[in-house]
């Protein structure tokens, strides 16, 4: 499993370098610029300012609350799990525990509030969904997380398997990682024991933005805020993620990051080899406009008009390619092969 | 031109104009009876598969109707039509022609009902060309081109068999096809409601269709002589008042409540019900079958869903159940006089024994079989040609207003914030 580069493996918690959030965030909008361009790089610096965030939210709680009661691991999720942030990213993040819930719970609710409010002053955004450790669905002890996922597996219903599917990018940044890693373990003995599973999870994720219409033209926005600009998200990143985070769970890839995933994958499957540059590129067009992104909603839209020529024919390529991809692998997964 | 010719023209184009109208009451009673998020895009498709409908019609739909028979399955002549030659006398071929075409495009928006709320949007496309080609024109050249049913001497003045029976399967089979629509069974098979967005929508499409329904039923008459078609509007409207009647106190009876729903659909059912015997009944029995109509209609809505059959505009009741029953009913009410002047024998109450009710019989089962196979097998090849006839859970979930058409109905009160798929994917 990929993991944050500034962690260490077992219970360490780095203690914070910084005071308050505020001071984090100044710090952080100072690096940010600096390395915006560089995907990579953004996002073991979006790592770093969480990993302080969060040491300055368990010191708080802490003092108030007292130590941690039990041995646990703060995850994230979403383009943070997958390392696949922009220059702004909102928060989706979560909490495994040792011991239970009735007993433990009400703790990590605390610290993942706390965690909530320090991330949401230092420039991550709450996250909408509510997918923060600070919401009982996403914060439970090891064996409450392993029967919510029974719960959600049994329920069958298109929010619950969306909540699986959104666990699966889970990477640990904080603590002692062996317990997400048994929970993930867990969904993937599911699959294998019950294949239909995977065949849910791709009705799931059964729709596919448009993103060139029927003559070959590039499909912006054509009013609001972003009229001329194409959402990048949807559009170009979607069917990428969706496709390489199925066939992680087929497979039983712990990686997390589209990139990794499908170097692993391309080993098994022939039609997702060479489609890294594809994804490369629709990050690298994305970190391109970094400097004209100054909201979350920013980071999801690039301005058609301001592309040149090659710029088109490459993105237009890169979708192409993402569809390509995301077709190939739900016929091949709801195959039942 | 002779006076009396002019007026026979004008009237059926009049009532083709009143035909054509009741695509809107089809338009406020399908989007009425569905859930808002589905509004825009249930009107919309109204119009332009009316539009993929003319085309058809045009094109093929009436010669294989009325083309020249082959055998007494299919006419083979007169494709795109494009006579505007008049004799002088009767009506004029392009009159007929259009008030035809307006009858062929309330059989496919009858088997969209079966639709409703989860095909795609390319399903619709592709099904409106074969239905329009294959199904539609087949039933009709059986029972009014010169076909073999409608050589049996079957009786069905407007089409509750042509028109009505044959929508009623093509949705029957696409019903059954798509699967029920999302949350509207439980694991354990027992049914919810999904109760649909607007009883003041559905009633005006209600009233819409019945008004609509006497350039249907009163415009069979092909011409204003001997002003039958007065004649033949009052049963239309005896038989839709008691239908609309029934409903309601059956349902009160039953339910404890005078549900709104059952009861507009009472009304259509004694609609549909007398369009075969408007020309064929006296009044008292346009009452009685508008009556049984209504009280069918109750019954078979919960004998549907019950047997798991998700129907959700109810097409199955109102134009399957009360069509079959509609076209039986002149084999029972057919009066002697009315008999001989509009073809087909008296009925069983009359002094005709079973031979009338055996021709209506056969061309009910002849008909809805075909009709129902004919759409099986043309959605098969619809799912084929498009991958798939229904949409994902996702795009149903979020509604095909936004799925299929990239925008609400209601904009103002369905927001993609407000839907069940605002659930964050972890981007």
């Amino acid at each position: 499993m990929v993991s944050s580069s500034f962690h260490q493996e077992g219970d360490y918690l780095p203690p914070p370098s910084f005071q308050s959030y505020e001071e984090i965030k100044r710090a952080r909008d100072k690096e940010t610029r600096e390395i915006a361009k560089h995907s990579w790089q953004l996002n073991e610096a979006h790592d770093k300012w969480v990993l302080e965030t969060t040491a300055l939210a368990v010191k708080h709680v802490k003092s108030e609350r007292g130590t941690a009661p039990a041995h646990f691991v703060f995850f994230l999720m979403g383009s943070a799990g997958r390392k696949e942030q922009g220059v702004f990213s909102d928060q989706d993040h979560g909490i495994v525990f040792e011991g239970k819930d009735d007993i433990y719970q009400e703790y990590f609710l605390a610290l993942g509030a706390e965690i909530r409010e320090g991330m949401a002053v230092v420039g991550y955004p709450r996250c909408e969904g509510k997918v923060m450790a600070s919401h009982p669905r996403w914060c439970h002890g090891k064996e409450n997380w392993k029967a919510q996922i029974d719960q959600w597996v049994k329920e069958d219903k298109w929010a619950a398997l969306r909540h699986l599917l959104t666990f699966i990018d889970a990477r640990p940044l904080i603590g002692k990682r062996k317990l997400l890693k048994e929970v993930k373990d867990y969904v993937f003995y599911l699959v294998e024991e019950e294949p239909y599973l995977l065949t849910r999870l791709s009705q799931n994720i059964s729709y596919l933005h448009q993103g060139v219409n029927a003559f070959g033209k590039l499909l912006p926005d054509e009013k609001g805020p972003y009229a001329g600009s194409l959402h990048i998200k949807d559009v170009g990143f979607f069917p990428f993620v969706h496709a390489m985070r199925l066939l992680a769970i087929k497979e039983g890839v712990h990686e997390t990051s589209t990139l990794d995933r499908i170097q692993k994958i391309e080993e098994i499957y022939p039609f997702a080899e060479g489609k890294e540059n594809s994804f490369k590129e629709l990050l690298k067009l994305r970190a391109d406009f970094a400097e004209k992104q100054n909201s979350y909603n920013d980071v999801h839209y690039i301005p058609i008009d301001e592309l040149t020529k090659t710029q088109k024919q490459r993105l237009k390529s890169a979708l192409k390619e993402g569809k390509h991809l995301f077709q190939q692998t739900k016929k091949l997964v709801e195959s039942g092969e | 031109m002779d006076p009396m010719v002019f007026m026979d023209n004008l009237w059926i184009m009049i009532a083709f104009i009143l035909v054509i109208l009741m695509q809107g009451g089809f338009i406020l009673l399908e989007a009425g009876s569905t859930r808002m998020k589905n509004a825009g895009h249930i009107a919309g498709k109204t119009i332009f598969t009316l539009g993929i409908a003319s085309l058809i019609f045009w094109a093929v739909g009436y010669g294989f109707i009325y083309g020249d028979s082959a055998g007494g399955v299919i006419g083979l002549s007169n494709f795109f039509y494009g006579d505007y030659a008049f004799e002088g006398e009767g009506l004029s071929s392009s009159v007929d022609f259009i008030f035809q075409l307006a009858f062929a495009a309330i059989a496919l928006t009858i088997a969209f009902g079966g639709f409703a709320e989860r095909a795609k949007l390319s399903a619709y496309v592709v099904f409106a060309v074969l239905f329009s080609a294959f199904v539609y024109p087949i039933v009709a050249h059986w029972i009014w081109g010169a076909g073999w049913i409608g050589e049996l001497g079957k009786q069905d003045f407007a089409g509750s068999t042509v028109v009505h029976l044959t929508g009623a399967m093509g949705a029957m089979a696409a019903t059954m096809l798509l699967k029920p629509r999302i949350g509207k069974y439980n694991k354990d098979g027992s049914p919810n409601e999904l109760a649909g967005h607007n009883q003041v929508f559905t009633a005006l499409g209600v009233l819409l269709l019945w008004v609509g329904w006497f350039g249907f039923n009163a415009g069979s008459t092909f011409g204003v002589a001997d002003a039958f078609f007065g004649f033949v509007a009052l049963n239309t409207q005896l038989a839709a008042a008691a239908g609309a009647v029934a409903a309601l106190l059956i349902g009160w009876a039953s339910l404890g409540k005078a549900d709104v729903p059952t009861m507009l659909n009472g009304a259509l059912a004694g609609l549909v019900a007398i369009t075969a015997s408007c020309a064929f009944v006296a009044p008292w029995a346009a009452v009685l079958i508008g009556l049984i109509g209504g009280l069918l209609v109750f019954y078979s809505m919960k004998f549907f869903e019950k047997q798991g059959i998700d129907d959700p505009i109810f097409a199955l009741s109102v134009h399957g159940a009360a069509g079959i029953w509609g076209t039986l009913s002149t084999g029972f009410f057919a009066t002697p006089e009315l008999a001989e002047m509009n073809g087909g024998r008296a009925g069983l109450f009359y002094g005709g024994g079973f031979t009338q009710l055996g021709v209506q019989f056969i061309s009910v089962v002849a008909c809805g079989v075909f009709a129902f196979i004919a759409s099986y097998i043309l959605l098969l090849i619809t799912r084929g040609l498009i991958g798939g006839l229904r949409v994902s859970e996702e795009e149903e979930i979020m509604g095909l207003d936004m799925s299929e058409h990239g925008s609400y109905g209601y904009p103002e009160n369905v927001t993609p914030h407000s839907g069940d798929t605002n659930v964050h994917t972890g981007a």
